[in-house]
């Protein structure tokens, strides 16, 4: 099997080159038809521009006079090229391939690459496998988790983890009213943060650097204190910032999943909006010099994954949906395995963790509430 | 369907070269190829570089050839299709000055990855309806893959600021031209996948 087709397709494409190649440049040197592309550049008066001439140009052997001999003999090692250029490729294709493949055995490809994106997305190691999170309706998992992963992001102190409850919690109570005045409930929450916050913190941190500007006679020390109080600052502007854009879309969200849009395109939204944050978070960071205390898989790891997504998504939507729905209803990491898993557990994440739970509780209280 | 050089200007090369590159690295991630899959590929990259060498003569004095990035991506999947066709067209490239080496970037989105992505999808649209929507999905996937392509094609000359024709010329008569081109790859892939269906159904099992 293995040799016959490549025995059976050098012999297909070397009777090819024999027989059709040379039929088909016989009846075009008579009939003198040419090509549509090459048609339009004479219109247009356009020659092509020659910077590298190749050793067969236009399929002819130099050196052979007769011009269908010239053909067959620059098809024929054009045929053996490529067969061989493949084969030489494919076998890297497939080394590669094959150190990647050992560790899980039954699940194919796209399989491995949906639920590692999933536990990136969905941030299996910080949920219970019988936790909280898992028995939620699939609306109020995917809002959670976003604002879950968006709390991860953005929680740098205690307030902004209050706060960003009491936006969940309202959005949960605002999510069964119609979309324009969720929206405007949304606006009117994270408005007054804006202003009441953001705005002030703005403010001291320009006059801060103007009078860095102004006033070259401060000491070395000074600036750097002065420096890193602009620079925290313009931080703490950056979360508000954040976290406005994060109700108005967070609620937006939400407005989409009680609309009934389907759930691919919402979970597309979310990691379009996730990707977002992730990449400005990994931004400032890295230009202010700060560390993230939470990390959540990294810029590139996250992009390829997503990449991958998205291809997928187009391609093969079906096989998509279908273990997304087995990725939500089965990921999951036990506490255990994630305390495991990594060395440099902080106190921050366990009582992350906890607060998160108690948030969940609460969208869940209201959720039974309201029904 | 290969554009030389100097059709395109500087931009929209690299433009291509990066989206092309882009795709080709996913691709050699996301391919499953096998061991015992080589063959094939080998078998189906030869074959399509020995059909891109046959120029058939469309009435009205033009030519045109079969392009396979469909074909190839319906047999071996998007990735492989990818895969297969960047090694052919770099080989006419370089080898044999069929399409340009600045423009080489731009001939690979249209024909290696533009292609077979949309063959493979049309064709997989198609799959589960029996023998006859089988053929008639490859038959459409050839044909659209190779309108898609051209599209393409009309739009990067379009946009380049050497070709003096805007892209509401382009765009349409490179479509309008490869409505009847296009036809080639249609039936070369609605009949290599009749045989195949018919004869060797396990090679489509990608």
């Amino acid at each position: 099997m293995l040799n016959r087709i490549i025995v059976y397709g050098l012999a297909i494409s070397l009777i090819m080159v024999l027989l059709l190649v040379p039929l088909s440049a016989w009846i075009l040197t008579n009939v003198e038809y040419e090509e549509g592309l090459a048609i339009m550049a004479e219109k247009l008066n356009l020659s092509s521009l020659e910077i590298y001439r190749a050793p067969l140009h236009d399929y002819i052997t130099p050196g052979i006079e007769n011009e269908y001999l010239a053909t067959i003999i620059a098809g024929i090692i054009g045929v053996l090229m490529t067969a061989v250029v493949t084969m030489l490729l494919s076998r890297l294709v497939v080394k590669k391939e094959s150190v990647k493949v050992p560790t899980e055995r039954s699940l194919n490809v796209q399989e491995r690459l949906l639920s590692a994106l999933l536990e990136l997305a969905s941030l299996g190691r910080y949920e219970l496998l019988g936790g909280l999170l898992q028995q939620l309706s699939p609306q109020a998992r995917l809002l959670s988790i976003l604002m879950l992963q968006v709390s991860l992001l953005l929680s740098r102190n205690l307030n902004s983890i209050l706060i960003l409850g009491l936006a969940i919690h309202t959005i949960a109570l605002l999510s069964r009213v119609p979309i324009l005045r969720l929206c405007r409930d949304a606006i009117m929450l994270s408005l007054p943060f804006t202003i009441i916050i953001a705005f002030p913190s703005l403010i001291i941190g320009t006059s801060g650097g103007l009078l860095l500007h102004l006033d070259l006679k401060v000491s070395l020390d000074e600036i750097k204190v002065l420096l890193m109080f602009i620079i925290r600052v313009y931080f703490t502007t950056f979360n508000m910032v954040l976290l406005m854009s994060v109700t108005s879309l967070s609620s937006l969200l939400t407005a989409l999943v009680y609309l009934k849009v389907p759930r691919p395109l919402i979970v597309l939204l979310t990691l379009a909006i996730l990707n977002l944050f992730v990449i400005l978070r990994n931004v400032t960071t890295r230009m202010l010099g700060f560390k993230s205390r939470f990390k959540i898989g990294g810029v590139v790891e996250f992009w390829k994954a997503q990449i991958r997504l998205i291809t997928l998504l187009i391609i093969d939507g079906e096989a998509y949906t279908y273990n997304l729905r087995l990725a939500l209803t089965s990921r999951g990491f036990t506490v255990k395995s994630y305390l495991a898993d990594s060395q440099k557990v902080k106190t921050y994440d366990m009582l992350f963790l906890v607060i998160i739970s108690t948030l969940i509780l609460m969208i869940l209280i209201v959720d039974r509430g309201l029904q | 369907m290969h554009i030389p050089d100097g059709y395109l200007d500087l931009r929209i090369c690299m433009l291509f070269y990066i989206l092309s590159g882009t795709l080709i690295l996913i691709a050699t991630r996301m391919v499953r190829l096998r061991e015992e899959n080589i063959p094939l590929y080998v078998s189906l990259a030869t074959i399509i570089f020995v059909a891109q060498m046959i120029d058939l003569p469309i009435p009205g004095g033009t030519t045109a050839h079969f392009t396979g990035g469909a074909l190839a991506g319906i047999i071996l999947g998007p990735w492989g299709g990818i895969l297969v066709m960047t090694v052919v067209l770099i080989i006419q490239a370089l080898v044999f000055g069929d399409g340009g080496i600045l423009t080489l970037g731009a001939n690979m989105w249209n024909m290696g990855v533009v292609a077979p992505i949309v063959g493979y999808m049309l064709y997989s649209l198609m799959k589960k309806h029996g023998y006859i929507a089988n053929v008639l999905g490859a038959f459409i996937a050839g044909w659209l893959s190779a309108i898609v392509a051209s599209f393409f094609a009309g739009l990067q000359l379009g946009f380049s600021t050497i070709f003096l024709y805007p892209i509401t010329i382009t765009a349409p008569a490179m479509v309008l031209y490869h409505l009847g081109f296009g036809l080639i790859d249609g039936v070369v892939c609605g009949g290599v996948i009749a045989y195949m269906l018919k004869f060797k159904p396990e090679l489509l099992g990608h």
